[in-house]
């Protein structure tokens, strides 16, 4: 089994560190990753606490998966109560810190308290240390990384930038300068621990049962299943290339979603982004290294991914790549989610030309834009406001119906206008408007399956939210585009027991279920599974999608549709049948 | 007449590495599943054609004169 059986648990509070045994009954029933971390925080969480208080907990959870050279086991899950939405919240940040995390010695890390000055947390094999962060207090992410490697060698470190101390909603969990736990306010949980950073280093490995066997069967799963046509657009171009699929299928976001098609997509589309590589990276155990390290001008980032380019790009009316390179490269630094600051930024557009409140920005002005990061991280100037997120502004000034957010997040890189499936993601999504939890663009608006109608939706959603929920638990990262079957042959190997497909869906389900269960918990139900108006009144005007939009008596039929199949009554409620069904 | 065909991402180890192609049509209209399966492309391994920058499919015909883009399979998001 490729569990290490142990789990740290650290008070900042008292400063203990203890040791304690993993739940192998709740790893049986939830594999770890996602699933895992959710359960402990369920569990361990009592209802209605602020997220911002003490008694929030942050969970670092490795996957069985994890540290071992199956394909595309790289990922860590972070978890927490989310700060921006108050549901549950599970990130996952690639790179190299979950293997060190395991060789360690330790299959999670539950972070709990508050320290009563700024720390960090060391961790190198037994040794567990908090030491003094006033120094390193205030810097951006990419100093304190580079101090603290200066002072403990070779480690691998994550860290938060003055988002997270200043308690953004957007706040991130920077890793090795350009990996992200990005979304809903992770870093602002560890902003209010006082936890500046952690940094692992271990010397021990994973015991495989028959590591020639194993590495045989990987190998060969690596050149038939990872290495393919499906995948290694993720070698070729990375995310970039997801600008093309949104600009033909018309659901680009442009000019905060007022518009489906960008004129100058492409000065930001993959073409543009390769005239500036200079390296591929990948993650640790990954063939198909997406990610680009890329150079323009003075400016340098690996990055940036397609949300950025999109919601800090056409989102905002900014065609030039130079400045959305340094735009995201200030928010690594800084540790800010680019979808919501995109989001933020475009709306704070809009707001100023329509006027409805003079942010002092519009469309395409690349001088301000570049000031943005700065001023929302540190609460500044017209930051202050800025800094809440969509919602809170719109409730300020006014906006409501194009504030594009669910549940306090904000939206992702795709029109639901032009993918209405990808509108019942963002509803049903745990942690609030997502595209991780589902992604039904890729065979829907970018396939097949027609994008403009209610019909076979549900179904859809419901599959690739279960199928991810396992997938993020195991841990395989999102892009190797591997069965429930292959996932089924590859944890049977690992946990040393016979696991079919048909158990790993029920798994999934059980997850996303749980998931549920605590935003239920927390007060949340069909009111909350809803999107902006902009979506449901206004047409797109160009393109594929001109004349479209997703009428709301649509997305009530596929809502409707989702809790029939979920076995949840009509107000999003789970059933007694359904968890007594899946243990819950 | 010909068209421009534009193979993104891993789809052109299908034409000798080569992202964009001519494809001659002479005086006919041409479906583009044909050309497709010229090249050796699994459809599997196609998400959707674009003609001209809008999303179109298998089925369509082109003349000359269109640029056509066959995008591959994206997981992911």
């Amino acid at each position: 089994m490729t569990y290490t059986g142990n789990v740290l648990r650290v008070n900042l509070g008292t400063g203990k560190a203890v040791k304690e045994p993993l739940n192998k009954e709740w790893a049986r029933d939830y594999l770890g990753g996602k699933g895992l971390s959710i359960k402990y925080l369920y569990e361990e969480l009592k209802p209605g606490i602020d997220p911002l208080s003490p008694e929030n907990k942050l969970i670092l959870m490795t996957g069985p998966t994890t540290g071992t050279i199956v394909p595309n086991s790289g990922k860590l899950a972070i978890a927490a109560k989310s700060p921006a939405t108050g549901t549950i919240l599970d990130c996952s940040i690639g790179g190299h810190f979950a293997p060190e995390l395991k060789f360690a010695g330790y299959d999670a890390v539950i972070i709990e308290g508050k320290a009563k000055n700024p720390v960090y947390l060391f961790i190198e094999d037994d040794l567990v240390e908090l030491r003094s962060a006033r120094e390193l207090w205030g810097k951006g992410a990419h100093e304190t990384e580079h101090i603290i490697a200066e002072t403990l060698g070779d480690v691998v470190t994550m860290a938060i930038g003055p988002a997270g101390e200043n308690l953004l909603p957007m706040a991130c969990i920077s890793s090795e300068l350009y990996r992200q736990a990005g979304r809903g306010g992770i870093g602002a949980v560890m902003g209010s621990k006082n936890l500046k950073a952690i940094a692992v280093w271990g010397s021990g490995g994973i015991e495989m049962p028959d590591i020639r066997k194993f590495s045989a069967a990987m190998n060969k799963i690596k050149r038939e299943d990872t290495m393919t046509d499906d995948n290694m657009w993720a070698y070729s171009d990375g995310t970039p290339m997801i600008v093309d699929l949104c600009q033909s299928t018309g659901i680009l976001p442009t000019r905060n979603f007022q518009d489906g098609t960008f004129a100058e997509h492409e000065k930001i589309n993959s073409d543009a982004v390769k005239n500036t590589l200079k390296a591929k990276k990948a993650c640790f155990s990954c063939p198909l290294a997406c990610s680009n390290y890329v150079r323009k001008g003075q400016s340098e980032v690996e990055g940036p991914e397609y949300e950025t380019l999109a919601l800090c790009g056409s989102n905002c009316g900014i065609s030039d790549l130079e400045a959305i390179i340094e735009f995201n490269r200030l928010c690594d630094d800084f540790c800010l989610d680019t979808i919501s600051v995109g989001n933020i930024v475009g709306f704070a557009m809009e707001l100023t030309e329509k006027g409805v409140h003079d942010f002092g920005i519009r469309f395409g002005d690349v001088e301000n834009f570049l000031k943005m990061p700065g001023l929302i991280a540190g609460r500044k100037g017209v930051g202050a406001d800025l800094a809440e997120g969509v919602r809170a502004i719109a409730e300020k000034y006014g906006g409501q119906e194009y504030a594009m957010q669910v549940k306090g997040l904000e939206i992702p890189g795709y029109d639901p206008r032009g993918s209405w499936s990808m509108g019942l993601a963002y509803g049903t999504a745990d942690r609030g408007a997502c595209h991780m939890r589902a992604w039904p663009a890729a065979v829907e608006a970018f396939g097949d399956i027609d994008p403009f109608t209610s019909e076979g939706k549900a179904e859809l959603v419901i599959g690739m939210q279960d199928d991810n929920s396992v997938k993020f638990s195991a841990i395989f990262c999102d892009f190797w585009a591997l069965s429930t079957e292959r996932m089924a042959e590859i944890l049977s190997l690992l946990l040393e027991r016979e696991i079919d497909a048909a158990e790993l869906t029920k798994i999934g389900e059980r997850i996303y279920n749980l998931a549920r269960l605590f935003n239920e918990r927390e007060g949340f139900a069909r009111k909350d599974d809803n999107l902006p108006e902009r979506v449901f009144n206004e047409v797109l005007s160009t393109g594929f999608t001109a004349g479209k939009l997703l009428p709301k008596k649509d997305y009530e039929i596929m809502l409707g549709e989702y809790y029939r199949l979920r076995g949840w009554d009509e107000n999003g409620i789970i059933s007694e049948q359904k968890k007594k069904e899946l243990n819950l | 007449m010909e068209i421009t065909l534009i193979l993104r991402g891993p789809l052109k180890k299908y034409a000798d590495d080569r992202s964009i192609i001519a494809i001659p049509t002479g005086d006919r209209r041409i479906q583009l599943s044909a050309i497709v399966d010229q090249l050796g492309i699994p459809a599997s391994s196609i998400s959707f054609i674009q003609i001209n920058g809008r999303k179109s499919d298998l089925e369509a015909f082109v003349e000359g004169g269109e640029e056509v883009v066959v995008n591959p399979r994206v997981a992911g998001g």
